[in-house]
């Protein structure tokens, strides 16, 4: 029988007079790694070294993994699993994966991204940006973030939460089309302009426009020029991505509409609930049928901002603050 | 064109947008309106207001009425078969004005004159008559019967630049004369008071008519129109 590998203590590490840190005192042995953490770093090891347009993003790593490589070891046992096979499934998987399309920026049209509401931005960048290009937001004294690809966008992590945050006191009470993003086509440091998908990025420049028509921007609006070589090929992926963006912008017309829609009838359902529950209070006996319908009525009402919060049709904001209108209106 | 995704801008950002299209050397079209003027590029329309915020308030809530004409007046086709009366000039005045002889001049304008004038032919029903009836709807019920068909007029911007040439897009030719049987009617009844003035006619404009202000001439004026059920107003 094979003799089990004593693990490996951990030394708690020391302050600097030399008393062990308790910080760090629970972690006396080192875990051995699970089936899908070993995988996991073997897809960042290959990852790493796809071409950028083929690069996957964290979560689409995650769902790989889960959802196609650890089936593949699920009967053998951990200490049985070797890197090799890893690798070649890992490899295997992703040559399945179709190509991504929309990651050169010099196919893009740039009228989808030229006006952008600040508020928008997030949504624009998470659903309309293909996830697969550098971008940047720049937006002067409110802040500006690195220079990341959007296939790990993270509202919060990429620091875009942040400058929408930072605008959001000045812009909250202007009319809308005051504070704008725009993108700019750039050329990424040290790259060559030569046409290269992964040398360039696009970069959301914030603009106030006052009520004159004044524009002032809070960055650098200058563009690279790059002239694509024409012929038959280019205009044919030209026309994928537009397809493709096309695409996105119904499907997200869609999504915004559906949303318009949900919070447009909670409201009429808020109010008419908010007229019965008046009547009521009017009553000076109110009956026994009457009370059935008004619970029936609150009862009804809960029901359906609950469902709108769960299909992410309103916001968390929105939700708490519904909720809240609907007990006022039925304790008054 | 195709189907764009209409975004709702802010009049200040006009320039804005045509400046990026300039710089991008794009193509696109523009549509200069009464009420909005709109910028098409890529897959967007930008719907752009061109009215102070106050009026913008009262078109928005007006906008309703567009849709209550159009219908009224497809019923009314269906319904009617028309003919166009004789066309009268919209304006005309005496060619050799003598203000001697006119010692004191006096001046009739029609209330909503095109509002009332469909709604006596029928091409408007009542509802829609009483709900385009407030001051400020005035703008809009007028918009809503000049847009009856009409095409839309495109420019195009070429290469970042706004040309002259243009493209017509949509249009309903037997709408069109209906809003042309309003006018016409309206010019018919002018040409008919200025023939009942004969002398003492002066000139007029549309729905507002001159003349030597005496009360024969008056009563004149004032009765042809209750007879065609038009309201009034004595302007001196």
């Amino acid at each position: 029988m094979a003799k089990r590998k004593e693990q490996k203590k951990v030394k708690t590490p020391l302050k600097s007079d030399g008393s062990p840190d308790l910080r760090y005192a629970k972690n006396k042995t080192k875990r051995k790694p699970t089936a899908y953490q070993v995988i996991s770093k073997q897809f960042t090891k290959i990852n790493d070294k796809l071409p950028e347009e083929s690069k996957l993003s964290y979560r689409q790593r995650r769902k790989l993994i889960k959802e196609k490589i650890l089936p593949q070891f699920k009967d053998i046992a951990r200490s049985k699993i070797r890197v090799t096979p890893i690798k070649a499934a890992i490899v295997g998987v992703i040559e399945e994966l179709p190509p991504k399309e929309g990651c050169d920026i010099n196919l893009l049209d740039i009228s989808d991204y030229a006006y952008v509401e600040w508020f928008a931005l997030d949504e624009t960048i998470r659903e309309l940006v293909p996830d697969c290009i550098f971008i940047q937001v720049s937006a002067g004294e409110y802040g500006q973030t690195k220079i990341f690809n959007t296939r790990n966008y993270d509202y919060n992590v990429q620091g875009v939460k942040e400058i929408v945050d930072s605008i959001r006191p000045d812009a909250d009470n202007e009319p809308s089309g005051t504070y704008i993003f725009s993108a700019y086509k750039k050329l990424r440091p040290k790259k060559k302009n030569d046409g290269t998908p992964e040398n360039y990025y696009l970069d959301f420049v914030l603009t106030h426009i006052d009520k004159k028509g004044r524009e002032e921007a809070y960055g650098d609006t200058e563009q690279v020029e790059y002239t694509p070589p024409k012929g038959k090929a280019y205009k044919k992926a030209k026309n994928k991505v537009k397809e493709m963006i096309e695409g996105k912008i119904k499907a997200l017309k869609s999504k915004k509409d559906s949303r318009r829609r949900a919070k447009k009838t909670l409201e009429k359902n808020i109010a008419k609930g908010n007229a019965f529950f008046k009547r009521l209070k009017k009553e000076k006996k109110p009956t026994a049928a009457l009370t059935r319908k008004a619970n029936a009525e609150f009862k009804r009402e809960l029901e359906l901002l609950e469902k709108y919060y769960k299909e992410g049709k309103i916001t968390e904001y929105n939700y708490k603050k519904s909720l809240d209108r609907i007990f006022k209106n039925f304790n008054q | 064109m195709k189907k764009k995704i209409v975004k709702y801008s802010a009049q200040s950002s006009e320039p804005f947008l045509l400046n990026r299209m300039q710089k991008e050397k794009a193509n696109g079209f523009y549509k200069k309106g009464t009420f909005t003027n709109e910028l098409v590029w890529g897959n967007y329309s930008f719907i752009i207001s061109n009215q102070p915020k106050k009026k913008q308030e009262s078109f928005r809530k007006g906008m309703f009425l567009y849709g209550m004409v159009r219908r009224d007046a497809k019923a009314f086709l269906k319904q009617y078969d028309f003919e166009l009366p004789k066309q009268h000039s919209q304006i005309d005045y005496v060619k050799k004005f003598d203000p001697n002889k006119f010692r004191k001049i006096t001046a009739t304008d029609l209330n909503h004159a095109y509002w009332r004038i469909a709604y006596n032919l029928d091409i408007i029903s009542h509802e829609t008559y009483e709900k385009g009836l407030p001051d400020d709807f005035k703008a809009v019920r007028l918009a809503t019967l000049s847009t009856l068909g009409a095409p839309k007029k495109y420019f195009k911007i070429v290469d970042g630049v706004l040309s002259k040439d243009f493209i017509l897009q949509g249009g309903d030719p037997p709408l069109q004369e209906v809003y042309k049987l309003i006018r016409y009617e309206c010019y018919k009844y002018m040409a008919q008071v200025k023939k009942l003035l004969g002398n003492d006619f002066i000139c007029y404009k549309t729905d507002c008519i001159y003349y030597k202000d005496t009360i024969a001439n008056k009563n004149k004026v004032h009765k042809f129109f209750e007879q065609k059920d038009l309201l009034i107003k004595q302007l001196v």
